[in-house]
């Protein structure tokens, strides 16, 4: 059974909000980055830097993050292990985004990608849906939505970009 | 009865008596929407004042029970062009005639309102009276009228009531509530404390809210000193949501200086774009003040313009959380496109207390 949660509108309620949430949260953007968790975190941190530069007319640095190699589940099979941020990131402002926030494994490896590259001077997480069972002590700053689910469930976030529509369902097996 | 409605430059308006037959007093407003005569006449926005409705025909669908903004209006005169004086609309109890009557409120109709809405847009806001003979003595009368000042104190609540609910804590100052306004929060299950505009930041503290809701209301927001300096006191300690008049004095809070409109807007049709998205929204508007694009707003964020002037009609602070609108999000009269204030406000409360939870 699918149940849509959040159609386009409240999508882009939420984004907006969150922006507004890290402008208000950060003093000052100048050293801010914003890195996206590939592939619809991507498109968020696009979409909130795209915010960001309409309200304030200056274009922030934002780039995406491939975490596949520093995934804890499969075998690591690039031997460099080279994390693929593109931008200087050293004593930055990072805000790392991505669509759903579940068992945190996920922005464990980010963030082990992020330090790879380099020192930053603080790493801030801002996600779309948060539906809790973590299993890492880590926590969202900024969250869109948060929606309580059971293991059974899956949250599937769709974007324009890749999916031809903006929505978050939640899919009942 | 003859009647005339007489300006302050010494402008006669004839029209005939409805309402109660006392004269009258006050600032003149215009209101231009075809639709909401109920919920403007009982609107506190305009208290004090003489509301004319530029539309032609009004009074129609009568007074409803429904349509109430307060449980009594604190105009001082009604001017409409024509009356129906009787009513067949399902929903109505009782005639525009019989309710303004029964609040002792003087009518007058069958004014000619385009005229004098071209009058007042040419010559800005004006004082006016409701007057038997035009003569000289009625016109030095009108001059020499002192508006009062002190016209949130006139219609803010002087005790504090609640209007219980299970859900968020939420405080509303009193600057002259709009019914509708605590309507909008009820249905997002908020247990509301409607405080006085002039409480105390400590009394607040002891509510202990998950928000604070700053309302509309009507006069000039430099006379409310005290509201002031509670918002100092209380920003950056809950999220705050202001509305109209509750947007000047958050802007006078930060040290931003608002400006008093040589006509005033009392309309349903103001379109305003949000700023990051690029949205419009239709919205309903009261406001005798506004802030200009080009003025020092300091630390607050334009996030509002209207399509069609240099203001700005929405702001944000750009470290605190405070949201503040120059027009009316609630409707009544007026398009809903902007009700989605109210989610925003109860989803920025959750974003508060979550960060709150974080924090131990």
């Amino acid at each position: 059974m699918t149940k849509v949660i959040m159609d386009a509108t409240a999508m882009q309620r939420a984004l907006t909000r969150i922006t507004y949430e890290i402008i208000e949260q950060n003093r000052g953007l100048e050293n801010l980055v914003i890195i996206g968790i590939e592939t619809r975190g991507a498109y968020l941190a696009k979409r909130i830097a795209q915010q960001i530069e309409q309200l304030e007319g200056s274009k922030l640095p934002v780039t995406n993050l491939d975490i596949t190699n520093y995934r804890d589940d499969r075998p690591n099979t690039d031997s460099t292990n080279s994390a693929r941020i593109k931008i200087p990131i050293t004593g930055k402002n990072i805000v790392l985004v991505d669509d759903v926030l579940y068992t945190g494994r996920t922005i464990r490896a980010a963030l082990d990608a992020i330090m790879d590259s380099g020192r930053p001077q603080k790493i801030s997480l801002a996600v779309l849906i948060d539906r809790g069972h973590r299993e890492l002590p880590i926590r969202p700053d900024f969250v869109g939505k948060n929606i309580p689910t059971s293991h059974e469930e899956s949250i599937k976030v769709m974007v324009n970009e890749v999916d031809q529509q903006d929505q978050v369902r939640l899919n009942q097996v | 009865m003859k009647r005339y409605l007489i300006l302050e430059d010494g402008t006669v308006f004839p029209g005939d008596a409805f309402g109660a037959t006392i004269n009258t007093t006050g600032g003149l407003a215009l209101y231009t929407g075809a639709t909401g005569y109920q919920e403007a006449i009982t609107n506190y926005s305009y208290t004090g004042q003489i509301l004319a409705f530029t539309y032609p025909q009004q009074g129609s669908t009568g007074i409803n029970r429904d349509d109430y903004e307060n449980i009594t209006s604190a105009l001082k005169g009604v001017v409409i062009g024509e009356d129906y004086n009787f009513t067949s609309h399902w929903h109505a109890q009782m005639t525009l005639d019989a309710f303004l009557k029964a609040q002792r409120i003087p009518g007058l109709m069958n004014v000619d309102v385009r005229r004098l809405h071209r009058h007042i847009a040419q010559y800005g806001n004006m004082k006016a009276s409701f007057m038997d003979t035009h003569d000289e003595h009625a016109h030095d009368q009108i001059k020499a009228l002192v508006v009062p000042n002190n016209q949130v104190s006139q219609v803010s609540t002087k005790q504090p009531y609640p209007s219980p609910n299970v859900g968020k804590n939420v405080v509303v100052l009193d600057l002259g509530l709009k019914n509708t306004v605590l309507r909008e929060l009820s249905k997002r299950r908020c247990n509301i404390t409607v405080l006085p505009f002039d409480a105390s930041s400590a009394l607040i503290e002891t509510l202990a809210p998950d928000g604070v809701l700053i309302s509309d209301g009507p006069g000039k927001p430099e006379a409310l000193t005290k509201t002031i300096q509670t918002i100092k006191e209380i920003q950056g300690h809950y999220p705050i949501f202001a509305i109209g008049l509750g947007f000047a004095v958050v802007a006078l809070a930060n040290d931003v200086s608002v400006k008093a409109r040589t006509v005033t807007q009392h309309r349903i049709n103001l379109a305003v774009q949000e700023k990051i998205t690029g949205d419009t929204d239709f919205v309903a508007q009261n406001s005798a003040f506004y802030l200009e694009q080009q003025d020092d707003l300091k630390d607050l964020l334009p996030t509002y313009l209207p399509v069609s002037a240099a203001e700005v009609v929405g702001f944000r602070h750009r470290f605190l959380p405070i949201y503040a609108v120059n027009f009316d999000p609630e409707a009544a009269a007026g398009p809903k496109d902007a009700l989605h204030f109210f989610d925003d406000f109860i989803e920025s409360m959750d974003a508060a207390i979550d960060r709150h939870r974080r924090e131990y």
